[in-house]
């Protein structure tokens, strides 16, 4: 069984000047201290990404993440990945997780695409024959054919997409995490995108995806979430959640 | 002040659970380095070679010394050094190098350590070839006491990882440290001894090198090598760090690994 559960969860991401980050300075705002050190303070900004964020997801729950951007979807994601520990409040995830959430992650840009697929793989907890196993099934599902025998970084965006989409989705996590992302492939792709994140997101337990795509939304979700600020405004059914969202919106 | 101490043992305990992740990452690291050369990592190898060659003959008429004596001291010495001078330049960069991975993955923070640790070990294995052809070709003596260099090799490992988890934190937060570190690093080449022979040295010179813990990292190895048992107060100082650095470390990186992924 797999769970998330949030409580009172708050990120702070603190953003550095290159003062802020140098030790020099840091020295000598000991060294002057005073009104030096107040100022100097200030070169830090902290940004509040998530601000007392609690939820709970059990299995079964396919979550859809709505807000600007900069409303801290991305950021929640990476809380629920684990990356992110909260500043205060807990974070407590029952389950192995798996991320969409950059397709670049972890991709060697010189070596080649079933090089790739073993490294990926690896990275995502896999044994080498394990890994190994998963060649056939992603070149069936990327179609890129030869291009695998070549360095990834002669490919095109679409193909990277086709590559790290068939590569994540192989694996079958309990919970699944994703960043839109499947809007980048081409009209053929999108639609075998879809029939392949059906069949991961009804193995998975979890699944929350962060979307700008309502129709991505109302599709596969069946809980809604919507951030602003930070904050989750409302946390409900897809279409009651999606009306007062769109009514926001237009006034 | 134990409970981070237990953060850190336990996040190293997972890290060597996924060594699959680690050895595959400090793989990839080299074969990128020597993607579409010719030898390869054998550049590595080669290089060295010609550099102890090369010193072995000059510095042996500078100093004076029988270059059957000189080159062989100075061959293992550079090898023992690089390894050494790597884990700790490389360990401030151990978790800047690894963003993208840690932004993304679930890992432990010390597999990307781990990461650095086990690319140098590649690495002074490819340099440590030319050391039985150096013993070979001046006629060394090969005695029982050279599989000391192993715990040797262990103690300077365990040493690195320590390091690598202080200073790869403290560069992620401040981005002075990698360049301090290195500028502190090869002022402690020319205060280790690497090129010259300690011999050679004035007594009180001699008695002040005694506190260099890099000197002393670096005779545990080289003096089994060249069939030389180890001195004990060489021992004595590489445990010594080995103790106090993990006395601090485990505390330190425990309170602050969860913040690295921010500082990145």
């Amino acid at each position: 069984m797999a769970k998330i559960e949030l409580q009172d969860v708050t990120v702070d991401i603190p953003v550095y000047n290159v003062r802020g980050r140098s030790l020099k300075s840091m020295v000598f705002q000991h060294a002057i201290g005073g009104n030096m050190r107040a100022r100097d303070r200030g070169d830090v900004v902290v940004i509040r990404a998530l601000d007392r964020v609690n939820a709970t997801f059990s299995s079964g729950e396919r979550i859809g993440l709505i807000g600007h951007n900069g409303a801290g979807k991305t950021t929640l994601l990476r809380v629920m990945s684990g990356v992110y520990a909260p500043t205060t409040g807990d974070a407590r995830i029952e389950g192995e997780v798996s991320g969409l959430t950059d397709i670049m992650a972890g991709i060697d840009m010189e070596a080649t695409g079933y090089d790739n697929i073993i490294y990926r793989s690896i990275l995502l907890g896999h044994t080498n024959s394990q890994a190994k196993a998963l060649v056939p099934e992603i070149e069936e599902f990327s179609e890129l054919g030869e291009y695998l025998n070549l360095p990834v970084r002669t490919y095109s965006t679409g193909m990277m997409l086709r590559l790290t989409f068939a590569i994540t989705t192989s694996i079958r996590p309990a919970i699944l995490l994703m960043d839109e992302m499947i809007s980048a492939g081409d009209a053929s792709f999108i639609e075998k995108a879809r029939a392949r994140l059906q069949g991961v997101i009804s193995n998975a337990n979890i699944v929350v995806i962060s979307s700008h795509v309502e129709g991505v939304i109302r599709e596969f979700c069946n809980r809604v979430l919507w951030m602003e600020h930070g904050r989750v405004m409302m946390d409900g059914p897809p279409d009651e959640v999606l009306r007062a969202y769109h009514e926001a919106m237009d006034s | 002040m134990t409970g981070y101490a237990k953060k850190s043992i336990d996040d190293i305990t997972k890290a060597a659970q996924v060594w699959r992740i680690w050895v595959m990452l400090g793989t990839t690291d080299i074969l990128k380095r020597y993607r579409r050369s010719r030898i390869g990592p054998f550049w590595i190898t080669a290089s060295m070679a010609v550099l102890v060659a090369g010193l072995g003959i000059v510095y042996s008429s500078i100093f004076v010394m029988p270059i059957g004596e000189y080159l062989p001291y100075v061959a293992v010495n550079f090898v023992i050094w690089g390894f050494i001078a790597a884990l700790v330049n490389e360990g401030c960069t151990a978790f800047l190098e690894s963003e993208s991975y840690m932004r993304h993955f679930r890992l432990p923070k010390s597999a990307y350590v781990l990461r650095v640790i086990y690319r140098n070990l590649l690495l002074t294995a490819h340099n440590f070839l030319i050391i039985p052809v150096v013993l070979l070709v001046f006629a060394i003596p090969v005695r029982p006491v050279i599989v000391l260099v192993i715990p040797a090799l262990i103690l300077i490992v365990l040493n690195g990882l320590w390091i690598g988890l202080l200073l790869g934190t403290l560069s992620a937060r401040f981005r002075d440290v990698p360049q301090t570190v290195q500028s502190v690093m090869q002022i402690v080449f020319f205060m280790t001894p690497v090129v010259f022979h300690t011999k050679q040295l004035s007594p009180s010179v001699q008695s002040v090198l005694d506190f260099n813990p890099f000197a002393a990292f670096l005779a545990i190895a080289r003096d089994p090598l060249l069939g030389n048992m180890p001195r004990a107060q060489d021992v004595i100082v590489a445990v010594a760090c080995l103790c106090l650095g993990w006395l601090i470390v485990l505390p330190f990186f425990g309170k602050f690994r969860d913040r690295i992924v921010y500082w990145l």
